[in-house]
């Protein structure tokens, strides 16, 4: 095995070893957020409801999708996941700092099978009608190609609905980042317990 | 000592019979007592010839206790050594089943043979089947240890209780009176109970996986119950049961850093000084930061369907991994280990979200295009990562030098082996590194760890200049380095990765998928690598997945590259 304390003597150690820890303290990792961040980044997201909310709209809109889907375009009924149907974690990025943030991911399973090149814009229109009624843009389209198509709709806190159909068809929906309920309704972060 | 031939043979049934007839034994004597009683002298009766029935009766009475007490703790005995024979059983079943299905046969002497090694191997897997049945060689040698290690042990006790039963050397507990018979029974069926085996003293996966299968189901819930700290960290014991016994330390460990906490708070308070000439500030600071992880943990383990897979506190700063997902039963796990400044409190909700979303993205992928295979992905915060203190850059742990890596590998790479080994099929198992965390993947893979994939980014080096040192199948190891990624130029715990012959490069720009047309975001420095939605984020999704023919290759080489181009001959 190649012992990298081997591969070093090859440089001067000295001054590598400076350009290395300057180096990677200028692109370093991850920093402790500050209070005023924290602060900030909060009152960010106490303009936007509380995860649960939230989650309430858009498991509606899901199953209004899926129910829709099937009915009028009578595509195979969706099969969940062995696993969860919800999955959840903190905010990552800027609102990382903020630990009462939370997003969710909604699977639907697969609709086993394609839906067809010719029904695709309709299924489309089918989808976009409903996710205007709930703060979604305009669909982006990500992939369009025969037998391959996906689509992904947007809100403004960053939710983000996928769409598509090869193999299979998918739906699957992510949140932005949203405060817990209890936090939404206390109003100011809840203060970490413990200073280091 | 039992050999393995022995221990083959070996059955519960024998055991669950002599259980049940102790069992009748003990009912019937226990009867017995019941009608003893009743014959007691009547109180009217005095005299010589009274005293002398009273005492006789006294003395058949305390040696019908020893005797209840000795047939209980035979039968106690005789019941837990079924139980602990099924267990064995289990192992040995494990075990065999094991080599069967990679061409190996276990004899009687123990001794693990090669009798079906693979025919026509194509030349580019040669290397990897090789390593592949070394592993598992490895582990059934380590396995058949442990079954006799705990066979001896059950024998031992099962011999030492009779032994006892035989020398009337059984305990009545006290007991004086025949109605104390039950007390008796249930004082000799604690004497009769058998021992629970430790886990094998710096054991490998491969020995705590054999000594886990060797016990029953109620010896595994006792563990959990009365030992977590035994299996919580210990690579090869399924995660679910690490899991669970994780999550009850950390409700010990909690309860003993607070009390830490106020003792070193009272003791700073007490003196004059504060912690000028103590180093009580400098420890507060310590389990401070080992109460944040706690609180940190709990969050992020109540976001749900969450998996505490390792969890110390020992160190000087905790240590923790968490899965998204469930690691004993996924069809794909990928092991993420990040570098510089990583740490529980503080680094634990990002990159958790991060795993989330990268597991979404995988299973998106695979429902898709795909099998429909399930996900799990780990945030491996399992190592001491550099820190950017001033204590920490100047110390044996700072970043300018590869020791936090190595003794991060050396922990990194029995928790990697340890996925394979405690699960009843391999997973597709796959390690990501970024920045430091690249460089502690890159050591830990020179070992054979059963990882079948390596995806390494925003490296200064794998600690390696061949990539043949990493031990994943060919063409399995791919580096992402995005444009003003300087730490990815720098070359120095080994080559830059971006020059490695034999390396698979992925992309990090926006780029448009050549097969289905899809665009994707660049990401650019050092830190935006997992962004959702990012080029460098869809090639780790479908290189988890084990969907590779979809990945979006490209080497990004910038004006850094240029200057970290190896001298040939000077390395």
């Amino acid at each position: 095995m190649a012992r990298p304390g081997n591969l070093l003597m090859n440089k001067p150690r000295v001054f590598a070893a400076l350009a290395a820890a300057v180096t990677l303290v200028v692109g370093g990792c991850d920093t402790s957020p500050s209070e005023d961040d924290v602060n900030e980044k909060f009152h960010e997201l106490m303009q936007r409801s509380d995860i649960e909310t939230v989650q309430d709209d858009y498991l509606a809109l899901l199953d209004r999708i899926r129910t829709r889907l099937v009915n009028d375009l009578g595509i195979t009924p969706f099969i969940p996941d062995k696993e969860e149907p919800i999955s959840a974690s903190g905010c990552p990025g800027d609102f990382s700092a903020v630990l009462e943030g939370n997003v969710r991911r909604y699977t639907s399973g697969h609709s086993p099978g394609n839906i067809p090149d010719t029904e695709w814009p309709r299924a489309v229109d089918l989808v976009t009608d409903i996710t205007s009624n709930h703060g979604f843009s305009e669909p982006k389209t990500v992939v369009d190609r025969k037998g391959d198509h996906e689509i992904a709709i947007y809100d403004r806190y960053g939710a983000e609905l996928i769409f598509g159909t090869a193999k299979n068809t998918i739906l699957s929906l992510s949140t932005g980042c949203h405060l817990s309920r209890e936090a939404h309704q206390r109003g100011t972060p809840k203060p970490r317990t413990y200073d280091y | 000592m039992a050999s393995y031939g022995d221990v083959r043979r070996w059955r519960p049934g024998p055991l669950e019979d002599t259980e049940q007839a102790l069992k009748r034994k003990s009912d019937s004597l226990l009867r017995l007592n019941d009608e003893f009683a009743e014959m007691a002298t009547p109180r009217e009766w005095t005299g010589d010839a009274a005293t002398s029935a009273r005492r006789e009766h006294g003395r058949i009475t305390g040696r019908m206790e020893e005797i209840v007490a000795s047939v209980s703790a035979a039968r106690s005995a005789t019941g837990d050594a079924s139980d602990a024979v099924i267990g064995l059983r289990h192992a040995v079943e494990e075990a065999e089943e094991l080599a069967r299905a990679h061409g190996f046969a276990i004899g009687d002497d123990g001794a693990v043979n090669d009798v079906a090694p693979p025919q026509d191997v194509p030349a580019d897997d040669v290397d990897e089947v090789r390593r592949e049945r070394e592993r598992i060689q490895t582990e059934l040698v380590d396995r058949v240890e442990q079954i006799l290690r705990r066979a001896t042990d059950i024998d031992n006790d099962l011999a030492d209780v009779l032994r006892k039963v035989s020398n009337d050397e059984i305990g009545d507990d006290g007991a004086t009176t025949l109605a104390a018979a039950a007390a008796a029974a249930a004082a000799g069926a604690a004497q009769g109970g058998l021992s629970v085996l430790a886990p094998p003293k710096g054991g490998s996966p491969g020995d705590n996986a054999g000594w886990w299968d060797t016990l029953s189901k109620a010896e595994q819930q006792a563990i959990i119950a009365n030992h977590p700290e035994w299996i919580g960290n210990r690579d090869g014991i399924p995660f679910t049961a690490r899991d669970e016994a994780n999550r009850a330390r950390l409700e010990t460990e909690k309860t003993r850093l607070a009390a830490e906490r106020r003792r070193l708070q009272a003791d700073l308070d007490d003196n004059l000084f504060g912690g000028l000439f103590t180093n009580a500030d400098a420890r507060l600071d310590q389990v401070e930061e080992k109460l944040a992880s706690i609180e940190v943990i709990e969050s992020t383990l109540d976001k749900g369907n969450r998996q505490l897979l390792q969890f110390d506190t020992s160190p000087e700063r905790a240590e923790a991994a968490i899965a998204n997902g469930n690691v004993d039963t996924a069809d794909h796990v990928a092991v993420f280990t990040p570098g510089l400044t990583s740490n529980v409190p503080d680094s634990m909700v990002d990159y958790d979200a991060n795993m989330d979303n990268l597991q979404s993205r995988t299973q998106d992928e695979l429902r898709k295009y795909g099998d429909g295979g399930s996900v799990a992905t780990v945030t491996w915060i399992g190592y001491q990562a550099p820190q950017l203190s001033a204590d920490s850059i100047f110390s044996d742990n700072s970043v300018a030098s590869d020791q936090a890596a190595a003794a991060g590998a050396e922990k990194l790479t029995p928790f990697l082996q340890g996925i394979d080994t405690a699960r009843d099929t391999d997973a597709h198992l796959t390690a990501l590194g970024h920045s430091y965390g690249s460089t502690t993947t890159g050591l830990a893979l020179q070992n054979d760890t059963g990882v079948d994939e390596a995806v390494f980014f925003g490296s200064p080096g794998l600690g390696t200049n061949e990539v043949n040192d990493i031990k994943v199948p060919d063409g399995h190891a791919t580096y992402i380095e995005a444009k003003r990624d300087a730490v990815g130029d720098l070359g120095y715990f080994g080559i830059d990765p971006s020059h490695m012959d034999g390396m698979d490069y992925a992309t990090s720009a926006e780029a448009r998928h050549p097969g289905d047309g899809r665009v994707m975001n660049e990401v650019t420095g050092h830190t935006s690598y997992l962004d959702d939605g990012s080029t460098s984020q869809y090639n780790m999704a479908v290189i988890t997945g084990g969907m590779s023919d979809r990945v979006l290759h490209g080497a990004d080489r910038g004006i850094g590259d240029v200057g970290s181009w190896p001298v040939p001959g000077t390395y």
